[in-house]
């Protein structure tokens, strides 16, 4: 059993290895997938079983949250979010919201 | 390069450490990871490193401590009375190992299968998930086991919708860590009961055909749980357990299922995007994981699992010696207040009271002798409410 372990442990690395060197030289992008908004929020929409957040000072920019329960127009949030585009518009999809300071 | 070796080095350290004591999850580590201010990339190395050394260096700990009744079964507390603990760890370690060589070949096939058939199931998913649950209440053998299944069923949902809905600091810790670990930590504690000298040769023999016949079931059954979500290595291998019915290839099976879940998960995070466990979603958050990017922390992966197989099986024997010379119930009740005191610093009061309810409906369950399988309940409940 143990000899087994050995032999497969053994492939595990030389396969490991290989492929960490071949990928290693790959551009790898690591700018993060996330963004992180700071504001207010000026004004909260309610569609669908989503909510879609304006926040200044991006207004332009809508931030689609769900589980906004305890959010309020006011309120200054940090909001961590992944950005997309829709219909040719820029706009975030929040992953976590932090409220800062409350209105 | 030098700052990615040490990442690699520094995961594999990390993940012995997370294997070895029960209760303290990659996830955890995960969250604690995300919270600091690493580089992206090295966290990301980091993190995979670990994972893949947890899968199986827990082995030893699943082996000797036996803190997972379901993980392992009984199999584990067998081969501990007959003192032979350091072969289950073998077992589960060569498992471990067979299982992520095929899992690379199983990936191929086993990931379109599962995008397409996910497609078609996503609408019902919510009953699928129900029904399972029902399914596994149904198996228990007496009215009685039923019936407890049942309540136990209902409090873990109950548990898992009130902690995952709130603001709870590591929810998952909470409640895998007082279901699992606590359990087991206070049978081993409360029986009083020290384990028998352990032999650190290999005893156990086994064919070399059914072995492998068992860890291509065991890949190729971690599919199953890329479709379903909040569904445990246990649950793969009821699928297939007519393959293993003995212990030895049992524990094989289990090491299998592990090893494919967490590199299958890594393809799914790329394939499907969708994030099977905390670590790949700590990583998917961090960095875009493109092919090339999937390809080389498979590597990493690999490498991991590779080096913590070959000190895993060192680790055994050194861990039976050990455990001749100190106190079974003695390194039990030291896991346990080291548990206690992380959960005070890391959660506060909320974090022990949850513990504490988790950890009862754990010790219900081992008590009533039902399967740990209905504890799942706490992820599955809210992953119901979230499809229906």
């Amino acid at each position: 059993m143990e000899q087994l372990i050995r032999w497969t442990a053994a492939g595990l690395i030389i396969l490991g290895l290989t492929l960490t060197i071949i990928f290693s030289q790959q551009e790898i992008n690591t700018s993060a997938a996330f963004v992180q908004v700071t504001g207010t929020i000026i004004k909260i929409t309610e569609k669908n079983k989503v909510s879609i957040l304006i926040i200044q000072p991006n207004p332009s920019i809508p931030v689609i949250a769900f589980n906004t329960a305890e959010l309020a127009q006011g309120q200054k949030v940090t909001i961590t979010a992944k950005a997309q585009d829709y219909k040719g518009r820029l706009e975030l999809v929040a992953e976590k919201i932090k409220i800062l300071e409350e209105k | 390069m030098i700052n990615r070796f040490l990442a690699i080095i520094a995961g594999i350290t990390a993940g012995i450490v997370t294997g070895i004591l029960p209760g303290v999850h990659p996830n955890l580590i995960a969250a604690l990871t995300a919270a600091t201010s690493i580089e992206p990339l090295l966290s990301a190395i980091f993190l995979t490193a670990m994972a893949g050394t947890n899968t199986i260096i827990e082995s030893i700990s699943t082996a000797f401590l036996a803190p997972d009744p379901d993980k392992a079964g009984s199999a584990c507390q067998q081969f501990l009375r007959e003192g032979k603990a350091p072969d289950a760890a073998r077992l589960l370690i060569l498992g471990g190992t067979i299982g992520a060589l095929l899992s690379i070949g199983a990936m191929f096939a086993v990931l379109p299968v599962v995008k397409q058939t996910y497609t078609i199931i996503q609408p019902a998913l919510g009953i699928i998930l129900g029904c399972m649950s029902m399914f596994f209440i149904l198996q228990e053998e007496t009215l009685h086991k039923k019936m407890c299944a049942f309540f136990i069923a209902i409090n873990a949902g109950a548990l898992g919708w009130i902690v995952l809905n709130n603001p709870v600091p590591e929810p998952l810790f909470l409640l895998l860590t007082g279901m699992y670990a606590i359990p087991a930590l206070v049978r081993n504690i409360v029986s009083k009961q020290e384990i028998s000298a352990q032999h650190t040769e290999t005893i156990t023999e086994l064919q070399q055909g059914k072995t492998w016949l068992t860890a291509i079931a065991g890949s190729l059954s971690a599919g199953l749980l890329m479709l379903l979500p909040s569904t445990s290595p246990s649950h793969a291998a009821y699928a297939v357990q007519p393959v293993a019915r003995k212990p030895a290839y049992y524990l094989i099976l289990l090491g299998a299922i592990n090893s494919a879940d967490l590199i299958l998960s890594l393809g799914a995070s790329y394939y499907l995007g969708k994030e099977r466990n905390g670590v790949m979603a700590t990583i998917a958050k961090m960095t875009e994981i493109t092919l090339p990017f999937a390809a080389y922390l498979g590597g990493i992966m690999l490498l991991a699992i590779g080096i913590s197989a070959l000190l895993g099986t060192w680790l055994v024997s050194k861990t039976a010696k050990l455990l001749e010379r100190i106190s079974y119930v003695w390194l039990c009740s030291s896991i346990l207040v080291f548990i206690l005191l992380l959960t005070i610093w890391l959660t506060g009061l909320i974090g022990i009271i949850i513990l504490l309810t988790s950890g009862a409906i754990g010790i219900l369950c081992q008590h009533e002798g039902v399967s740990h399988k209905h504890c799942m309940n706490a992820l599955t409940v809210p992953v119901i409410g979230y499809f229906l």
